[in-house]
């Protein structure tokens, strides 16, 4: 584990790989509070021509370093494309999406114009080009490492001292506006902020797959806290995450698969973040699918064990010899075989009493039972007190009997001066000794 | 069967135009085969065409991104179909099976769109996002997949990028087919589609499923990306979708008559791309994607229909200025 760190060949690629998706997801996090998600992709496939542009110029001229003319390019083709993306919008007419393929589609087809003229004129530099197309981590070496960690340390600043007002300008403009906070400047540190982690992230994970490290690890934060300030450690946290397993990986296939399969980096990487972000999705307490659906079923549970008790205590009022449990199935909403399980759940915890097959209420039962009706009756009362017709309020009080909490109960005995009858002139039983 | 030899080697661009209208008629006749230049005009045109009738719905339905997205899905589609099919039927070539064709394009739009759909349904996220989320994962699926099978990872982009220059004259007729279900289909629900389009809540009273022609869009859409990947490559489809019928919009007065001229728009540009890429090669022994050029001369012709307009609009304000300041408006 700790060899990726210190392994003279595998340990820039990790801290490149690393760094790289640290960025993407911290920015990534201001690409999604400004719903913007899909702005990453435009963008970052607008970097092609820039990259290929800068590969020419290499090959034509006697500039050396690849990398530097490659990422100053990709740079200038990504600020080019966000004024066009401005000019598109405000002159055009067009909608959002609209825009954004019109635009990607633009630098996307001269990139491929350019890549094609660089592959017939220097086949060589167009190789070297082509690894920012789907990213290739192993290339990285000690030199790029103090780039990436000079940019990932901007970024990371950027958002440090500017987060306040990053997060004013991007969630509420109108009071920005108010406060004083100057939005435009922010929007430019933004958008600058996106351009220089497109800049850097395409080497790793490439410019195809990129847009989703931004949006991922975003995702994944989103759903485990509400906090702006969490979200950006929390995605930050994803993203180092993201580098690490996915260039471990790759690099455990290579070493162990019996063919020649290599698994890419930035693929491998980008799956990760997918896989988080699906974890996060179905799993995160309070938003995740599954938490939700589980309390949600709890809930349905907890409607139909009291409305069964309910009339079976209004059974009980008319005859004290208890009820079928037919007659008690009369008044449920529920199909038979739900409702003979709900009864043996009942019986199970103590509800019931079975009697010569009539169903009678247990202490306890009749206690849980009392409750509701209690409920019942208050909320309806307190729906006569504010003024609705007494002939309307029973349906609205079948579902609140369930919701009702003890301190709402307080407020509305304390409201209703602790009453005994309610609008329909029946008791309103006293309150049980547990609830 | 493709000639040995091909007539438009040497050819400017004027000789071009006038080579291919006196063989379009030696074609048509049957006294000659036909050439890769043709048939990279009539493959280009026809994938011009299905992809204008479809892009005109998907910018008034703001489906673009969705059609970016399944783009780069359509990867994962092709990925799963070769499985598939390679299994079932040993020995089976990819490139010019229809029926692939067919259930790949099915297997991507739906999965693209459907689970899309279901993370902003459930768990409330931007559409934005669901959408980013899911095709670049699918996306990264394919190329795991197709690296893992073909042991070359750059098999994907030239399956991304595609390669105008590469095509086969089996894939005509694949292509001709996909034309005639976008247009057919098309033309069976137009009425619904038009008033889906551009009064849903209206449709949704008259009792007409707004879900079908949402699938029924996206189906078409995802049959002429995979249709027309292998050809061409994604971008240069995604361009056909949006700038022909987003030029046709500015002279167009109603949906039908903009449907058809960004058909026309479509298949003139394409045979502008093509003439002028040859002119090129000829002229400056420069040897461009044809993908490429067909794709700026599009961006091109717009921005110039643009400024025409701008123009003509500036034109009538002038006459506008002038006859106020002959007779001058009643002052209140």
């Amino acid at each position: 584990m700790t060899s990726f760190f210190t392994d003279p060949i595998l340990r820039a690629p990790t801290l490149g790989c690393m760094l790289m998706c640290l960025t993407c997801a911290i920015v990534g996090v201001i690409v999604f509070i400004r719903k913007e998600s899909l702005l990453g992709e435009t963008l970052a496939h607008a970097t092609y021509p820039g990259i290929m542009a800068g590969a020419l110029l290499v090959a034509l001229t006697s500039l050396r370093s690849f990398l530097i003319w490659g990422l100053l390019g990709a740079a200038t083709t990504c600020i080019l494309s966000l004024l066009l993306l401005n000019f598109v919008k405000k002159q055009l007419n067009l909608k959002k999406d609209s825009a954004l393929c019109f635009t990607l589609t633009l630098f996307f087809g001269v990139g491929l114009t350019f890549s094609s003229y660089l592959q017939t004129f220097n086949s060589g530099a167009y190789k070297q080009a082509r690894v920012f197309l789907f990213g290739q981590a192993a290339t990285i070496t000690d030199n790029y490492i103090y780039i990436y960690a000079a940019f990932t340390l901007i970024v990371v600043l950027c958002v440090f001292f500017f987060y306040r007002q990053i997060q004013i300008a991007n969630l509420d403009s109108i009071f920005a506006q108010a406060v004083g906070v100057n939005s435009k400047f922010i929007l430019i540190l933004c958008y600058s902020l996106l351009i220089a982690s497109i800049a850097i992230g395409i080497r790793s994970i490439g410019l195809f797959l990129l847009s989703g490290m931004l949006i991922g690890p975003a995702i994944a934060a989103r759903q485990w806290t509400n906090r702006l300030s969490r979200m950006f450690i929390l995605a930050g946290v994803i993203g180092l995450f993201c580098g690490y397993t996915g260039i471990f990986i790759s690099v455990q296939v290579a070493q162990n698969s019996s063919y020649a399969h290599s698994l890419a980096t930035g693929p491998t990487i980008l799956l990760v973040s997918a896989a988080i972000s699906l974890f996060s999705l179905i799993f995160a307490p309070k938003r995740g699918w599954a938490i939700r659906y589980l309390r949600i079923v709890k809930f349905k549970k907890k409607c139909n064990e009291e409305n069964i008790l309910k009339s079976l205590w209004h059974l009980e009022k008319k005859s004290s010899k208890g009820a079928k449990p037919r007659a008690v199935f009369a008044f449920q909403s529920l199909s038979r075989i739900h409702f003979i399980i709900l009864l043996a759940y009942l019986d199970f915890k103590g509800n019931l009493l079975k009697i010569n097959g009539n169903l009678h209420l247990s202490a306890k039962g009749k206690r849980r039972a009392e409750h509701i009706v209690r409920m019942h009756r208050l909320w309806e009362l307190y729906l006569v007190h504010i003024g609705v017709g007494i002939d309307k309020v029973h349906h609205n009080a079948e579902d609140m009997e369930h919701i009702i909490t003890p301190q709402i109960e307080e407020e509305l005995l304390k409201l209703m001066k602790n009453p005994t009858k309610d609008p329909h002139n029946q008791p309103i039983p006293t309150r049980g000794a547990i609830c | 069967m493709l000639g040995t030899f091909n007539p438009y080697s040497g050819a400017c661009w004027t000789e071009f135009v006038i080579t291919f209208f006196q063989r379009c008629f030696q074609l048509l006749t049957g006294q000659t085969s036909i050439a890769s230049d043709e048939l990279q005009v009539i493959v280009l045109a026809m994938i011009s065409a299905s992809a204008a009738v479809v892009g005109v719905f998907l910018i008034y339905r703001k489906m673009t991104m969705l059609a970016n997205a399944l783009s780069h899905s359509v990867l994962f589609g092709i990925a799963i179909t070769y499985l598939i099919m390679r299994s079932a039927l040993p020995g089976f070539n990819l490139s010019m099976s229809f029926q692939a064709m067919f259930v790949a394009a099915i297997i991507t739009g739906f999965i693209t769109a459907f689970s899309s759909e279901l993370i902003v349904k459930l768990s409330r996220l931007q559409k934005d996002a669901a959408i980013g989320l899911v095709f670049t994962t699918l996306f990264a699926i394919g190329i795991v997949l197709i690296s893992l099978f073909s042991r070359n990872s750059h098999v994907g982009i030239e399956l991304v990028l595609g390669n105008v220059d590469a095509l086969h004259i089996q894939d005509l007729p694949n292509i001709l087919k996909m034309l005639l279900i976008n247009l057919s289909l098309v033309l069976i629900f137009f009425g619904g589609l038009k008033l889906t389009t551009f009064d849903p809540t209206y449709g949704h009273l008259r009792g007409v499923s707004l879900s079908f022609y949402n699938y029924l869009i996206i189906f078409l859409l995802s049959i002429t990306s995979i249709g027309s990947f292998r050809a061409v490559g994604v971008v240069l489809v995604l361009s056909f979708f949006i700038v022909p019928p987003l030029i046709a919009k500015m002279h167009a007065k109603s949906l039908t008559s903009q449907i058809l001229l960004a058909m026309g728009i479509g298949v003139f540009s394409s045979f502008l791309g093509v003439s002028i890429n040859r002119h090129i090669y000829t002229s400056y022994q420069i040897a461009l994607s044809t993908g490429g050029i067909t794709v700026i001369t599009l961006y091109v012709l717009f921005f110039v229909n643009w400024g025409f307009v701008q123009f003509v609009e500036q034109l009538k304000r002038w006459n506008l200025l002038k006859k106020w300041q002959e007779n001058p408006p009643i002052q209140t």
